[in-house]
């Protein structure tokens, strides 16, 4: 991704930004700076080493381009941050009948399931699964393990019978996990 | 590209754009001006001034977010100035604004090196040209003739690109407002801003390296982690079990050292005779060199140290000290026994409690496996070797879950469990047998020890028991593991617990019948010479035996027979590590350290020492010679069941030891601090007599001890209470656990009445009060269970 961003941001975007994601004036522009800093060769591309190691690193990778496009701007970068926004107290009940803020449970989940499901056809199918797992767990075991393990995962989790995890039954399933704090980023002030 | 006139190029358009040239004196900003580089709208294609927040690779054109390019014209200004309210989407004025052709030339066409005057010559003769400024430079008044919010109002709703608008935005802008803007300035302001930002940063990432600093502090940390990404988390569950001793041991050795030993060796009582010279067998058998120092009882004075002259209590010595403390030994010693043997019940009862309050979570363990697959990463990792780590455990992890599953999925038949059962019961009768026997051996050997006249100067003969004992202590529980692998077990964890239990039972049988032959036999046989230093001695050599022993063990049962099984029996795997048997080690150790702290205060310091060098080669030889368990499992509660064991059988034991040894033993009358008393516990009992006779503003003191400490209906009654708090808490817990169960299974109730309609006949019931952990909590309540 490239980020040729001039460091001008005007206040009509940040009060958009702002509007859509819910991060203060601040944060917005300090993730600007982050943003811009990020390209500092202005060669187009981005090295993030810590990204190397991390086996689901493609994935995430993907996850902050749009559909189809190899090419992301400052807003689609915040609107994939502000998944990671913490849940406050107070904003929990302020705007009912406004679309559902970035930062919830249910948005949050999504976020994770797309980064599970492959071919975006809204479920986990076993494959997907044993390549999660693959990923995840390196080389030393067995295919029948990793098949097995796959399989109770399904079985868990599937309620319809159609072998594959859609994405209530994904929040079925994670129910009792504390999604809204491990999946959130303290943003400095 | 030549220079054509400005007319020109504005004919092929429909419309002539909006001026914000490069080289408008009007428009340009004087920063531009003096930088001499064009500013030329946002067709800049080298410039620096893309338009804002647009990441997109060099591929010419800026990427409009929103407005796409049409044909309108500037709008005229608006007659009537617009109310606040009013949204400025009037088709007449909207659709008379004009956003910037996109057909533009880029200005990497244009020649630079044009005279500024043939630059301007575009401006000055083109009458279309002119009339766009003149639209703009009036909508821009009106626009400063709003106030700031309308402004931004009306901005907003309008139909221009952003650069557009961000330009209407800067020229709009009074003087004041200029201050306002982010990039404005410059300055002062945000040079603030950002050294502000450039502090809490630098704070926060001091702050996470301290965390960070910290946490590496703590021992072993990646040696632990180690161990439980290859070999699974019940071989983990020995190492923290050790790490955890550690701990106990260092409380207890600080707390004799500061309260007996340190003052013992700042005021050294005289010696008897001339020290016996060091040979190296002392420290094999604690005897020799060791007896008269501060490392056993019989060193330790009798007096108060540190006395002012003319005491009445003080016979001995009386060097004039002027403006010391005085300092009672005897009562030093046994109460520091007391408070430490105290601090040590406390921790661990409080760490049982804690270890079990978080083994037996009030949680069904519906969708462990899913959990496990998707929320177990930890994204936060940045190095190669923990995210190799982290594979390792998520590996192990998901392997125990797998085999704990398949292990429920297999039931047995009737006659296989009768036949179980039998061979459980022959195991069982065996192992016992094989205790009693023990017991019985050591019983007899040790009192023909006693009866049989010891060689004067025979140091080396003292280490007969220690060595009988402890080959003992190693060959029982080889033979009880021989006879539980010819019994079959399902569950591995199962095994474990049963060669726990049997080897307990006989390390039990073992300790009482030696506890027996110190306290009552020695004592009898060694009246008239020090039998406390005789005591201390003889556990500190069981201490060392033990750990030789253990050492050969660890060389014979692991290294060698991995050698020998791999060249000459041409075995692929390499042996297991027994957890049962090095968890029992481990906690024979400590119940030795604790039966011996009255007679040797630094007895502790020996367990430490012994417990970092067992850590080490441990870990070493798991490493080296030992695999991962065949059957994976998982050791939720084995931290839990080691604390448990170590408080009831191993501490109780001990603490009884020691309050037998305190309150009917008689002390020896030529050594030690309680040389001149019939118990020990009767140091207190002088020192309240010598606290009464001082003077009436104590007497609160030797009243509280009479009618509180001594009175023994005053201690049941106490004790009485304790029992009914403990009992009221059970029932609370219980009833807790009780309610959280029938919440769990309402919620699932109306889940499943919710879903009910949508659900097709014969759909199997979600049930999500897991069963296991209720039965596991609620004991003997026979309330509704459903099948999970």
């Amino acid at each position: 991704m490239g980020s040729r961003a001039s460091t001008l941001l005007r206040d009509e975007e940040l009060e958009e930004i702002k509007k859509e994601t819910g991060f203060s004036h601040s944060q917005i522009t300090r993730l600007y700076s982050r943003f811009t800093s990020l390209d500092k060769g202005e060669n187009g591309t981005l090295r993030i080493p810590e990204l190397a190691i991390n086996p689901l690193g493609d994935r995430i990778i993907n996850a902050f381009f749009p559909e189809g496009e190899d090419q992301v701007n400052f807003r689609g970068f915040m609107r994939t941050l502000a998944h990671f926004r913490p849940i406050e107290d107070n904003e929990k009940s302020k705007d009912v009948n406004g679309p559902e803020p970035l930062n919830s449970r249910s948005n949050k989940l999504h976020f994770a399931f797309r980064l599970y499901d492959l071919d975006k056809d809204e479920k986990i199918s076993r494959d997907e699964l044993l390549q999660v797992l693959r990923m995840m767990v390196g080389v030393n075991i067995s295919d029948e393990q990793l098949g097995s393990i796959a399989d109770r995962t399904i079985q868990e989790a599937d309620q319809d019978g159609d072998s594959a995890i859609s994405f209530t039954e994904f929040v079925k399933v994670l129910e009792k996990v504390d999604v809204e704090q491990k999946m959130s980023i303290r943003f400095l002030h | 590209m030549s220079l054509r006139p400005r007319g020109t190029r504005a004919a092929r358009s429909p419309a002539p754009t909006m001026k914000a040239k490069c080289t408008t004196p009007s428009t340009s900003s004087s920063k531009n001006r003096a930088s001499g580089r064009p500013r030329r709208g946002w067709s800049c294609s080298r410039g620096s001034r893309r338009p804002q927040g647009v990441a997109s690779r060099r591929s010419g054109g800026p990427r409009a977010p929103r407005a796409r390019p049409h044909s309108a014209s500037w709008p005229a200004c608006p007659a009537a100035p617009l109310a606040a309210a009013e949204a400025p989407s009037s088709p007449s004025t909207t659709a008379a604004l004009q956003p910037r052709r996109s057909s533009r030339p880029l200005l990497g066409n244009f020649v630079l090196s044009a005279r500024p005057s043939l630059r301007l010559y575009d401006l000055e003769l083109d009458p279309t040209a002119r009339e766009e400024e003149e639209k703009q430079s009036l909508l821009v008044k009106e626009l400063q003739s709003l106030a700031v919010a309308q402004r931004d109002h009306m901005l907003r709703g309008m139909p221009l690109s952003l650069a557009e608008k961000r330009s209407l935005r800067e020229k709009s802008r009074t003087p004041r407002g200029k201050w306002r803007g982010q990039q404005g300035s410059g300055g002062v302001c945000s040079c603030c801003g950002r050294l502000r930002y450039a502090c809490v940063l630098a704070l926060h990432s001091l702050g996470l390296a301290l965390l960070s600093g910290l946490q590496a502090l703590t021992p072993w940390r990646y040696a632990l982690k180690r161990i439980g990404g290859q070999f699974g988390s019940s071989v983990l569950s020995y190492f923290l079990f050790l790490k955890t001793l550690l701990a106990f041991n260092a409380l207890l050795q600080l707390l004799l050292v500061a309260f007996i030993v340190g003052p013992q060796v700042a005021f050294p009582p005289a010696l008897p005779g001339p020290a016996p010279i060091c040979t190296g067998l002392e420290l094999l058998t604690g005897a020799g060199c060791f007896t008269h120092t501060v490392m056993f009882y019989g060193h330790y004075s009798n007096a108060t140290l540190n006395q002012p002259c003319g005491s009445p209590l003080d016979g001995s010595q009386c060097t004039p000290r002027a403006g010391g403390l005085p300092y009672n030994m005897p009562l030093a010693y046994l109460y520091t026994v007391g408070a430490g043997f105290f601090i040590t019940c406390i921790t661990l009862v409080y760490s049982m409690a804690h270890s079990f309050g978080e083994s037996y979570r009030v949680g069904s363990t519906s969708g462990i496996h899913a959990i496990t697959v998707f929320c177990s990463w930890d994204y936060k990792v940045t190095q190669k070797r923990a995210s190799r780590l982290q594979q390792d455990n998520i590996r192990t992890r998901l392997k125990e879950l797998l085999a704990e599953w398949q292990l429920r999925q297999s039931p047995r038949s009737v006659c296989g469990r009768l036949r179980q059962a039998a061979a459980l019961g022959l195991a069982w009768l065996l192992c016992l047998g094989t205790a009693l026997g023990c017991a019985v051996a050591i019983h007899v050997f040790s009192e023909f020890l006693i009866q049989s006249p010891e060689a004067a100067g025979q140091e080396a003969a003292l280490l007969v028991l220690p060595l009988v004992v402890g080959l003992l202590n190693l060959g029982a529980p080889y033979l009880c593991r021989v006879l539980a692998a010819l019994e079959p077990h399902d569950s591995p964890v199962l095994e474990v617990y049963v060669a726990i239990c049997r080897n307990l039972i006989l390390k039990l049988a073992i300790l009482g019948t030696l506890c027996y032959h110190w306290l009552g036999r020695r004592v009898a046989v060694l009246q008239d010479q020090c039998w406390e230093d005789f005591v201390g001695q003889e556990l500190y050599r069981f201490l060392v035996m033990d750990f030789v022993l253990m050492l050969l063990d660890t060389l014979f049962g692991e290294l060698v027979w991995r050698i020998i099984s791999e060249k000459k029996l041409k075995r692929r795997r390499k042996p297991e590590f027994d957890i049962a048997r090095n968890v029992l080690e481990l906690i024979y150790g400590q119940t030795l350290t604790w039966l011996g702290v009255l007679f040797s205060p630094l007895l502790p310091a020996v367990q430490i020492i012994k417990l970092l060098l067992v850590f080490y080669v441990k870990k070493t030889s798991l490493l080296a010679n030992c695999q991962a368990p065949r059957r994976p499992w998982l050791a939720s509660h084995m931290s839990t069941i080691f604390l448990t064991l170590l408080c009831f059988p191993a501490f109780l034991g001990a603490a009884i030891f020691l309050c037998y040894a305190v309150w009917q033993v008689k002390p020896s009358s030529t050594c030690g601090p309680f040389r001149t008393l019939d118990s020990m516990y009767e140091a207190g009992r002088v020192w309240v007599r010598y606290l009464e006779a001082a003077g009436p503003r104590v007497s609160w003191l030797p009243w509280v001890h009479r009618y509180l400490v001594e009175n023994t209906f005053f201690v049941f009654l106490v004790s009485a209470l304790l029992l009914a708090v403990i009992y009221l808490n059970i029932q609370v817990v219980r009833g807790q656990r009780r309610v959280i169960c029938l919440l769990k299974e309402q919620i699932s109730n109306a889940c499943i009445l919710l879903l009910g309609s949508a659900l097709p006949p014969g759909f199997p019931v979600p049930s999500h009060c897991g069963l296991s952990s209720c039965r596991f909590l609620l004991w003997g309540w026979r309330g509704k269970t459903k099948s999970s």
